[in-house]
Formats: C-alpha cells, sequence, structure tokens
C-alpha cells in the first residue's frame, strides 16, 4: 500500500509538469479570445512545479525511511515480436528521489522569481515562456526518474530542446536565436555519441535496464567476468568503448571540455531560464547520467580515467576563462562549467557520494547566485558588465548578504556548503592516486582550481556589490519585492547549511548512508581496484581552504575600491583567455569552413559534375532527337519511344543471351 | 471488393472533378476534397474494421488481406492476374497515400489558380494509381500502376509548375521511366528463369526462395540473380532516389507546386524504398546479404551527402529535397541490415518521413504564398507575424531532426539499434556510426534555416525594417493550419506511441528479417 502510494508519487512527478506544458500548448492553439494568456500560464506552471515539489519532498521522505529502491512504473513503450521490447519505467531509489527534489525546488524557485523578472517587466510571449518552463521541468523530472539507458536518452533530448526555445526566447535578438542554435548543435554533437553509445549497448547487451536482474550492469559485469566477446571485440574494450560514447552525450550536455563552447553563449536566454539550466536541469543532466550509469563506469578503468581527466580539466581550464570575463553571467557561465568538471573529477575517482553532493550544494549556490545576478540586472535596468556596477551592497541588502553566501559557498570556504563536497571530491581523488599515479594529474588540476575560483568569485562579488557605483543605474538601483526575496533567501539558506549533510571532516555522513554510497565505493574497489574508503585529510581540507581564502581575498582586495584604469591592463595571457584559448573559433571554423565549405563544393560537384553528366547525356539523345520531335510534338510519343526503344532492347538482350539469333 | 473500392473511388472522383467544372470553376475544388476524404476514410474503416493482414504477402499468400484475385489475361503460357492484397507494410502506405493526399488537395488552393479541373483530377489519379502501387500483388499489375502514377505526376509538374517546369518535368520522366525499364528487363529476366506459371509476385518468391531459379541463357543461377538484383536495385534507386541517381529530385521538387511536392516526397519516394523491400529484399535476400556492405555504404553516402547538399541550398524547397534524399538513406541501410528492428524501422522510417516531409514541404508553402520567396537569404523574423506558421516550422524541423516524441525518432532509433547489430553488414557499428552522423548535419542545416527565416528582424527580401503595414504577411489561414496541425497531430501520436503503426508493419517486416539471420 505504501509502496503503491509511492509509486504514484514518483510517476506523478513528471507527469503534472507535462500536463501543464499541454494545457498551456493547447490554451495557445484556441482564438485569442478564447484563449489564455500570460497570467494563467504562469499559474499553472509555477503551480505544476510547486506540486512536484511537494510529491518530491514526499517521495524522498519515504525512501528514506524504507530504503526503497524500485521500479515503480513499466510500461513497454514499443512491443517487438521478434526482439527485445523497449521500455518505459520510473525507477524509485535515493539518488532520484534526491535529484527530484533538487529540481523541482530550485524549478519552483525559478517560476516564483521569473514572475518578477518576466511578468512585472512586461515581456511579450508568457505562455511560451511558461510552457517551455514546465516541458523543461517535467523532461528533467522524467530524466531523473528513467529507468533504462533509452528512456534517459529520450528526455535527454527533451532538455536540450527546452533549452533550444528558453535560450532563444528573444528571438528577435540575432544574437538569442544564435546561442539556441549553438546549444542545441553542440550538444547535439555530443548526443550522437550518445546515440551510437545506446545502439551499441543494445547491439552487445540486449538490455538498457538500470535495474533488477538481468540489468544492464549485472550483463556487462558478467560479460567481463565471463571473457565474452561482444560486438567483435572483448567486453571489457566493448564496455570501455560504450562508456565514452555515451559520455559524449554528458561532456556536452555538461558542458565539459572541448564541447563547453554553447554554455557562455547560452547567457542570453532570460536569467531565471539560466539559473534552471546551470543548476539543475540542462548541464545538471550530463553528470547526473554518469552518476546513475556509475556501475557501468566503474567496470572500465580506462572509462574513469577519461572521466577523471576531462573533469579535471575543465574545472581549471573553465575557471581561468571566468578570470577575465566582465559580464557577471559569463563568470557565472564559466564557474559552472568549472564546477561540474568537479563533480566528473570526482566520479572519475571513484567519488560517488562526493560527486552528488556537490552537484546538489552546486544546484542551490548556483541557482542562487543566478537569481542574485537575476536581480541586479533587473534592477539596474539590464546591466550586466561588472564595470558598470558597484556599490550596490548598500542599495540591494538582501541580494548583496544572499549573494555573498553563495559565493563563499562557491568559493569553497567553510562552513558554506561547496567547501564540504569540494573538499570531499578532492578526497576521493587523492586517495586514490595513490594507488593510481594518473590521477594525481587531475588532482592537481582540482586543486590549482580551488584559487583560481576563489579568485573570480570574490572580483564578481567585489565589482558587482562594493567600491563605488560605476553608472548611473547603478546608483539608482531598486531592489525587487517578494517574488525575489523568497527564493533569495530559500536558497541562501541551503548555501550556508546544505553542507552539513555529509560533513565528512565533522563525522557526518548521513548523505552517503542515504545515498548507499558506501556500497558504490565498495563496487568500484572490487571492479577497478579503488580504494573502498576514503579516510579525512586534515592536511587536505586546510590546504584547500586555504588556497581558497588567499584567493578570495587576494581578489577582494584587488578590486573592492576598482576603477576603470584596472580593466584594461590586459597583457598576452589575459588576451587568450578573452579569446576563450581559441577553442570557439576553432569550432567555428570547424562549421563554417570545414563542414559548410565541403557542403558548397559538394554541391557545385553535384551541379556541374553528377547533373551534368546527365544533362549531357540527354542533350545528346535530346539533340539526335531533334528532327523526330518537329513531326511529334509533345510528350506523350517521347514516352512511347522511349518504351518501344526499351522492349527493343529487352528483346535483343533476352534473344541474344539467349542464342536466338 | 475493399480494395478496388480504394483505387476506384479517387477515379470517380477525378472525373465527377472534371465534369463538375462544366457547372462552375469553383466546384473541382470540393468535389476532389470530397473525394480525398471519403478516400481517407475508406482507408482508415478498411484499416480499423476488414483488414486482418497476419504476416507477409510474399512470403505467406495467406497472410495478406482482403485479397482480390481475377484472371486477366495469358501471355507467352503466363496467367497474369489481377491480384491485390494488403499486409502490414501496404496497409501503412496506403493509409500515408490517402492522408496526404487529403492534405494536398486542402491547402492546393493557393498554389493552383487556373485549370482547377484538370489539376485535381490528376492528383485524384495519381492517388488512385499510387494506391494501386501499394496493393498489387501480381508484377503486371504492379508494373502498369507504377507506370500509370509517372503520367499525372509529368502533368502535374510540366504544366503547374515554376519557370522551369518542362525541365524538370522532362528530367523526371525520361529518368524515372529509364529506371522503370531497368527494373522491368529485370523482373522479366526471373520470371523467364524462374519457371512458374503466373506472374504473381509470391509465385515468383516461392520460386526464387526455393532455388527453382537454375542458370540459363549461359549464366549461371548466382550471375542471373545478381544481374537482375542490380536491375532491380537501380531502377528502383532512381525513385528512392539514392545517391548518386538523385539529380532529378531538387529540380522536380523547386519547379513542383507546393501540393505536388507533398505528395513526391510523401508518398513517391517510397515506391521506389517499397519496390526495394518487397522485390530485392523480399525476392532475393542472399543477394542483398551478399551484397549488404556496398547498400549499406550506398545508404549511409545519401545520408551524408545528401545533408551536406541541403546545408549548401538557400531555397527553402532544395533543402528538403535533399534532406528527403538523406532520409531515404536510412530505409536503405535498415533494409540492408535485416535485423527485427532495423527492417520494421525502415518501413516505419518511409511512413514517418511521408509525414514529415509533407508537413515540411506544406508549411514552406505557406512561407513561399505569405512572402513570395523561399530564399533563406531573404527572409527574416517571420515568428513574430506568423507564429502559427512559425511554430509548426519549428515542429516539424525538429521532427526532422528526429527528435523524441515525434515519429522520426522511433523510426531513426530503429533502423540505429538494428543496424548496429546487423549481422550481415561487416562491421556494422562502424558502418551505421558513420550514417548516424546525419542527425548532427541535419540539426545544422535546419537550426541555420529557422534562425535565418523565422527570428531575427522582421524583413522580406530588400524592404528591410519595414513596419506595420509594409509588407503584409498574414498567419496561415485554416485551410493551411488544420492540415499542418492534423500531420502534426499524427507526427506526435506516432512518436509516442509507434505501435500504433509498428505493431502492423513488424508482423511483416520480421519474416524478411528472418529470411537472413534476423536477430535484434
Amino acid at each position: 500500500m505504501a509502496e503503491q502510494a509511492l509509486a504514484t508519487a514518483a510517476l506523478l512527478i513528471p507527469v503534472v509538469p507535462f500536463v501543464a506544458f499541454a494545457v498551456i500548448l493547447l490554451g495557445g492553439l484556441l482564438p485569442k479570445e478564447r484563449g489564455f494568456g500570460g497570467a494563467t500560464s504562469t499559474v499553472l506552471s509555477t503551480a505544476s512545479a510547486g506540486v512536484s515539489f511537494a510529491l518530491s519532498v514526499y517521495v524522498l521522505l519515504r525512501v528514506q525511511a524504507t530504503d526503497a529502491s524500485f521500479v515503480a512504473v513499466r510500461t513497454a513503450w514499443v512491443e517487438a515480436t521478434g526482439a527485445p521490447d523497449l521500455h518505459f519505467g520510473v525507477l524509485v531509489d535515493p539518488l532520484s528521489a534526491l535529484m527530484a527534489v533538487i529540481v523541482s525546488l530550485v524549478a519552483f524557485l525559478v517560476h516564483v522569481f521569473s514572475k518578477y523578472y518576466m511578468n512585472d517587466e512586461g515581456e511579450n510571449g508568457l505562455p511560451r515562456y511558461y510552457g517551455a518552463m514546465a516541458l523543461f521541468t517535467g523532461s528533467m523530472l522524467a530524466f531523473v526518474f528513467s529507468s533504462n539507458l533509452l528512456m534517459s536518452f529520450i528526455f535527454f533530448e527533451l532538455v536540450g530542446l527546452c533549452s533550444y526555445l528558453l535560450i532563444g526566447f528573444w528571438y528577435e535578438t540575432p544574437s538569442a536565436a544564435s546561442a539556441a542554435k549553438k546549444a542545441f548543435l553542440v550538444t547535439r554533437f555530443g548526443d550522437y555519441f550518445f546515440l551510437v553509445g545506446v545502439a551499441g549497448v543494445f547491439a552487445a547487451f540486449g538490455t538498457f535496464a538500470y535495474h533488477g536482474d538481468g540489468s544492464l550492469f549485472d550483463t556487462a559485469a558478467s560479460a567481463i567476468e565471463g571473457n565474452v566477446s561482444v560486438l567483435g571485440v572483448g567486453a571489457e574494450m566493448a564496455v570501455t568503448a560504450l562508456a565514452l560514447l555515451v559520455l559524449g552525450g554528458v561532456i556536452g550536455k555538461s558542458a565539459q571540455f572541448p564541447l563547453h563552447t554553447w554554455l557562455p553563449d547560452a547567457m542570453e536566454g532570460p536569467t531565471p531560464v539560466s539559473a534552471l539550466i546551470h543548476a539543475a536541469t540542462m548541464v545538471a543532466a550530463g553528470v547526473y547520467l554518469v552518476a546513475r550509469l556509475f556501475e557501468f563506469y566503474a567496470l572500465s578503468p580506462t572509462a574513469l580515467l577519461v572521466v577523471a581527466y576531462v573533469g579535471g580539466f575543465t574545472a581549471l581550464f573553465a575557471a581561468t576563462m571566468a578570470l577575465v570575463m566582465d559580464d557577471i553571467k559569463q563568470v557565472l557561465a564559466y564557474s559552472t562549467i568549472s564546477q561540474y568538471g568537479y563533480m566528473m573529477l570526482a566520479l572519475g575517482a571513484g567519488g560517488y557520494t562526493a560527486a552528488v553532493f556537490h552537484l546538489t550544494n552546486h544546484a542551490f549556490f548556483k541557482a542562487l547566485l543566478f537569481l542574485g545576478a537575476g536581480s541586479v540586472i533587473i534592477a539596474t535596468h539590464h546591466k550586466q558588465d561588472m564595470w558598470e556596477l558597484g556599490g550596490l551592497r548598500r542599495r540591494m541588502p538582501v541580494t548583496y548578504w544572499t549573494f555573498l553566501a553563495g559565493a563563499l559557498a562557491l568559493a569553497g570556504i567553510a562552513p558554506f556548503s561547496g567547501f564540504w563536497s569540494k573538499d570531499e571530491a578532492l578526497l576521493a581523488v587523492l586517495r586514490n592516486a595513490v594507488n593510481e599515479p594518473l590521477l594525481w594529474v587531475p588532482f592537481g588540476l582540482g586543486l590549482v582550481a580551488v584559487v583560481v575560483t576563489g579568485f573570480y568569485t570574490f572580483r564578481m562579488v567585489a565589482l558587482t556589490f562594493h567600491g563605488e557605483p560605476r553608472s548611473e543605474e547603478a546608483r539608482e538601483a531598486e531592489e525587487g519585492g517578494f517574488a525575489v526575496y523568497t527564493p533569495l533567501v530559500a536558497l541562501g539558506a541551503l548555501a550556508v547549511f546544505a553542507g552539513f549533510i555529509n560533513a565528512v571532516p565533522l563525522g557526518i555522513h548521513a548523505l552517503k548512508t542515504f545515498l548507499g554510497g558506501e556500497t558504490f565505493a565498495e563496487y568500484a574497489a572490487e571492479t577497478v581496484g579503488y580504494v573502498g574508503e576514503f579516510e579525512p585529510s586534515t592536511a587536505l581540507s586546510v590546504t584547500a581552504l586555504a588556497l581558497a581564502v588567499a584567493g578570495s581575498v587576494a581578489a577582494f582586495r584587488l578590486y573592492a575600491g576598482a576603477d576603470e584604469p584596472l580593466r584594461h591592463r590586459d597583457g598576452a595571457t589575459a588576451r587568450v583567455l578573452e579569446k576563450k584559448y581559441y577553442v570557439d573559433a576553432f569550432q567555428v571554423w570547424l562549421a563554417e569552413d570545414v563542414t559548410y565549405g565541403l557542403s558548397k563544393r559538394l554541391s557545385l560537384f553535384d551541379i556541374d559534375i553528377l547533373d551534368g553528366v546527365v544533362n549531357g547525356t540527354s542533350r545528346v539523345s535530346l539533340g539526335s532527337g531533334e528532327a523526330v520531335r518537329r513531326i511529334q510534338t509533345g510528350v506523350v510519343s517521347h514516352y512511347a519511344a522511349v518504351i518501344a526503344l526499351g522492349v527493343v532492347g529487352l528483346v535483343a538482350l533476352v534473344g541474344l543471351v539467349g542464342g536466338w539469333f | 471488393m475493399w480494395i478496388s473500392l480504394l483505387i476506384a473511388v479517387p477515379v470517380v472522383a477525378a472525373l465527377a472533378a472534371l465534369v463538375s467544372s462544366r457547372a462552375d470553376d469553383a466546384y473541382p475544388r470540393y468535389v476532389a476534397l470530397g473525394g480525398s476524404v471519403a478516400s481517407l476514410a475508406l482507408a482508415v474503416y478498411v484499416w480499423l474494421v476488414p483488414y486482418d493482414g497476419s504476416g507477409n504477402a510474399l512470403l505467406n499468400p495467406e497472410a495478406a488481406a482482403l485479397v482480390e484475385r481475377v484472371p486477366w489475361f495469358e501471355i507467352g503460357g503466363y496467367e497474369v492476374e489481377y491480384l491485390v492484397g494488403l499486409d502490414g507494410v501496404s496497409m501503412p502506405l496506403v493509409l500515408l497515400t490517402t492522408l496526404l493526399v487529403t492534405a494536398a488537395i486542402t491547402t492546393a488552393s493557393n498554389a493552383i489558380h487556373d485549370r482547377q479541373a484538370g489539376f485535381y483530377a490528376l492528383v485524384l489519379l495519381l492517388e488512385s494509381a499510387l494506391i494501386g502501387v501499394f496493393t498489387a500483388l501480381d508484377f503486371f499489375a504492379f508494373y502498369v500502376f507504377w507506370e500509370a502514377v509517372l503520367i499525372p505526376m509529368y502533368f502535374l509538374i510540366a504544366v503547374w509548375g515554376g519557370p522551369r517546369r518542362k525541365y524538370a518535368g522532362m528530367k523526371f520522366f525520361v529518368y524515372t521511366n529509364l529506371a522503370s525499364l531497368v527494373m522491368f528487363i529485370g523482373v522479366i529476366a526471373l520470371y523467364l528463369t524462374a519457371n512458374v506459371a503466373d506472374t504473381s509476385m509470391m509465385s515468383l518468391t516461392t520460386a526464387l526462395h526455393e532455388g527453382a531459379l537454375t542458370g540459363a541463357y549461359g549464366l549461371s543461377a548466382e550471375t542471373l540473380r545478381l544481374t537482375a538484383f542490380i536491375a532491380l536495385f537501380i531502377g528502383f534507386a532512381v525513385k528512392v532516389p539514392v545517391v548518386p541517381f538523385h539529380t532529378w529530385l531538387p529540380d522536380a521538387h523547386v519547379e513542383a507546386p507546393t501540393p505536388v511536392s507533398v505528395i513526391l516526397a510523401g508518398v513517391l519516394l517510397k515506391m521506389g524504398t517499397y519496390a526495394l523491400f518487397r522485390f530485392n529484399f523480399t525476392m532475393l535476400p542472399e543477394t542483398a546479404a551478399s551484397l549488404a556492405l556496398p547498400l549499406a555504404v550506398i545508404g549511409v553516402v545519401s545520408v551524408i551527402y545528401g545533408a551536406l547538399l541541403a546545408m549548401a541550398q538557400t531555397d527553402l524547397k532544395r533543402i528538403v529535397a535533399y534532406s528527403s534524399i538523406s532520409s531515404m538513406g536510412y530505409v536503405v541501410i535498415g533494409l540492408a541490415a535485416y535485423t527485427t528492428y532495423s527492417v520494421g524501422g525502415a518501413v516505419f522510417q518511409m511512413v514517418s518521413h511521408g509525414l514529415i516531409s509533407a508537413l515540411m514541404f506544406t508549411v514552406v508553402g505557406v512561407v513561399y504564398h505569405e512572402t513570395g520567396t523561399r530564399d533563406v537569404g531573404k527572409l527574416s523574423g517571420l515568428a513574430g507575424r506568423a507564429p502559427l506558421v512559425a511554430g509548426v516550422f519549428v515542429a516539424s524541423a525538429f521532427a526532422y531532426m528526429g527528435l523524441p516524441g515525434m515519429s522520426g525518432f522511433p523510426a531513426e532509433l530503429f533502423v540505429f539499434l538494428g543496424g548496429v547489430s546487423s549481422t550481415t553488414i561487416p562491421y556494422a557499428p562502424v558502418v551505421v556510426g558513420v550514417g548516424m552522423f546525419g542527425i548532427v548535419l541535419v540539426a545544422g542545416y535546419l537550426l541555420f534555416a529557422m534562425q535565418r527565416v523565422l527570428f531575427g528582424e522582421f524583413r522580406v527580401g530588400e524592404e528591410a525594417a519595414v513596419t506595420d503595414g509594409g509588407v503584409s504577411v498574414t498567419d496561415a489561414s485554416p485551410s493551411e493550419a488544420v492540415p499542418m496541425l492534423v500531420l502534426l497531430a499524427v507526427i506526435v501520436a506516432l512518436g509516442i506511441q509507434p505501435g500504433i503503426v509498428y505493431e502492423a508493419v513488424q508482423t511483416s517486416t520480421d519474416a524478411v528479417a528472418d529470411l537472413m539471420g534476423g536477430g535484434l
């Protein structure tokens, strides 16, 4: 009975926003007089997120109480007669329950904030906005509860669609339309590999299931154990290849190097959308998928190492670019890329709990920082260049104090949430590096990124909120009301306290116990020889904290009283950073010069050579028929001629071969 | 009775349309609309009620539904019959035909102003011939219908087309007619050597499977099969079209009026893949399997080449035309892979692509009708003026990209799932994996097209920055909106619940996959 209620609740969590989307969509198709406008869609979408959140909390509590882990609903999507069916299912377990709370809570708060950011600003197209938000929330929640790899892919794609629709919300602005296109295209490039992986998994193991007997993980593990050959190669090599293919999708969605380029551009979308994309939906989907597939990745040491390297490198790489950005949203964008790098790093080092922990904390503090930035942007009438802000702490106290809490969490300063999870992530790498020396490199990258993170974070805080206002708008900024305070304060509280759910140095392991992190760590210990238990390291905690504080203080001292001249001190390094290491330029070159250039050249080939041959042939034949045509015009005769010729040819052929002549 | 009725209703409607024009020029359109809706309703009724197909019509003659068999004539000792029937592959294609013809006729009033009676009559005759192609189970009947498709299509392009309509029409005609001849020779060669009593496609299939074909004319059975296979393949490949036999298609599409493009892309191309499925892959499975690698490579090349060509175009119709070539490449890959999912997916892709390309051409037609241009360089920011058109444009583009929730996703997914595990194609994961890159390219050119046409500031041609009252662009009219939304609804329904069609499809495709080992 209790399980039935739990199953129903879990099913409803994604369904409710989908229903809201459908209603808003149908409302949009009605004639204007009978359709409904912004207000109704605002309420529908916001309420659906609220209901999902309430249900998610219920599911989380039940899962914690009962230690549930089961597929609640399982139904065949495609029934095949001669091959395995394809299923849809709702997987209820600690990971999905936790993630559902994160997603629905952030979505709900973003909806509340949107009322301020969108409705109160008199934006047009609100039904489109809220319809897409509802679809976004529903797709992400369905992704979270997916019980198999194919279903994950399906909703992964739908999440991508929603990002496209929302990043390009202001479609009349060319840069927004362009950013939406780029986001979809770059992530689709990653999803291509994911889809090849999906098809490969099916071909290799005949199942997509995450849970139960004969799950994908069990099948793959026993294939490796039995040294079976799949897809023409050894099972372990096949698992490695498939894991890396799926990783393509992860790198795209979670904006890891080298497919990170779409994310800073995606700042063209409305700021609440950025908050949702970065904290709880699109970008989180990639890392969540690796966590979901952890048992699969942990079958291949190579795949895990690649995950760790991608993560470690991205953590530092993106952080350095955040150093030179002037747009407050750009700083946050690069910090998102960098923070997801930490999660990947932790997963690659077997730190399942650490990664999910950081995912949780990051969701809250990043949503907070984006909404804080949104508050600043509206208050200053769309000023985003930090050099035109400054001194806002006096005029916007609620925004300032909550933003500060988020910044301290991001910078990794104790006791704010980010400190605990980043510390645990680095701990997992450190402990495993002893056995796997190759992990020292990503560990080093991650550690250096700590000081960089502190620096760019407090550069942003100092430039935005401290010093003197550097523009008229900043001088006259007015903080919003209830719709701003509620989400900021709620998320601010989480940025302060969420870290204590798993404060390892203090001996708190609540999250690890809940997630069954022990089991995962032991699993990795068995399969790839990682350590099963991460002994806390005071030295590491102190070092990381010292680095974070050093970076933060340095930036604060440098920028708190900053004025214009400091902006133009760029050297060669800064130029490379501002050009984003030329990765963007390289990709544009690949797309425009290489691919489009090739397509133009092929087009010429198609017209001149292929079609030219055809037209040349027909000219000869039509030319020879010129005399005939003068007598018999019209097409039917031509048709008859061709038929007759053909029949003659046929008879001649059959006759020749048959020896009639 | 049912199938003859399906074939006859459009013919009757065509005659009625011609006759009605004597009373009033406006009548043919309504008569044709009524006729096409009646055909659609009849097809849906047949599908829901009397249809009871249970297998593959060629492999198991008992499995075909609603078979009609009437002796026709005798030639050279061969019994020729009017033999028609339906199975899980032909039924969906008949439904597709009647649906798309109805959609085409509904939207035609914007594109067709002259000689309406003739236009609508030809479209209906075309419909009748198409239904004949998909239901015929005797080769001669099949060939008669096959050729009968060409004539109305030729006139529809050459009379009601754009400025270069004569060239495009002639090119279409000569191209596909030559192909028909090559195909005809191939099939006749098989009949002559396979020792059969009648010309039904079942007899030929059975004879070929039982090894009745022994060498003739000094050729070994092996060589004969191979030669016939290649002749058939070339004959049908032109229709699909497969690179390098595709160059008639972009010209035909660009010149054809919108409703004709809808039928051309939506149904005519499927004749090619349908025939490949029936003849090459069902009748000559060993030969097909031995050629699986080259066939799959041809499919992959079509996918990639078509997509790259689509990227280079600036005319919206040419973009969709080339992307059709790309999408049909997946069908060839799916057939060559010979697995349960891939062959079923290939047929599902025929239906899905029929719907999606029809929707895309319809929406492009509306854009053209409203703005007078299809040049992506001259269009900008339509979304603000025509939100419904923009919405359908975006939806059909994402359907083309194979977005989950739309029919293109299960179609391509099935081909990929089956394709990667194929046992006929050597290095299947690699070969099919390369073809799958089409999903990135298609996103590339459609996203670019959407960005230019729909987004940004509103502009048409030189009239930059016109405010209200400048260029008058209105949203889709009901006669455009209704068919578009119906097509979209079907695309979404099949995307969410592919079983609606796939259940029937696989009853006929599994048996074909099983001919060569089957598997996933």
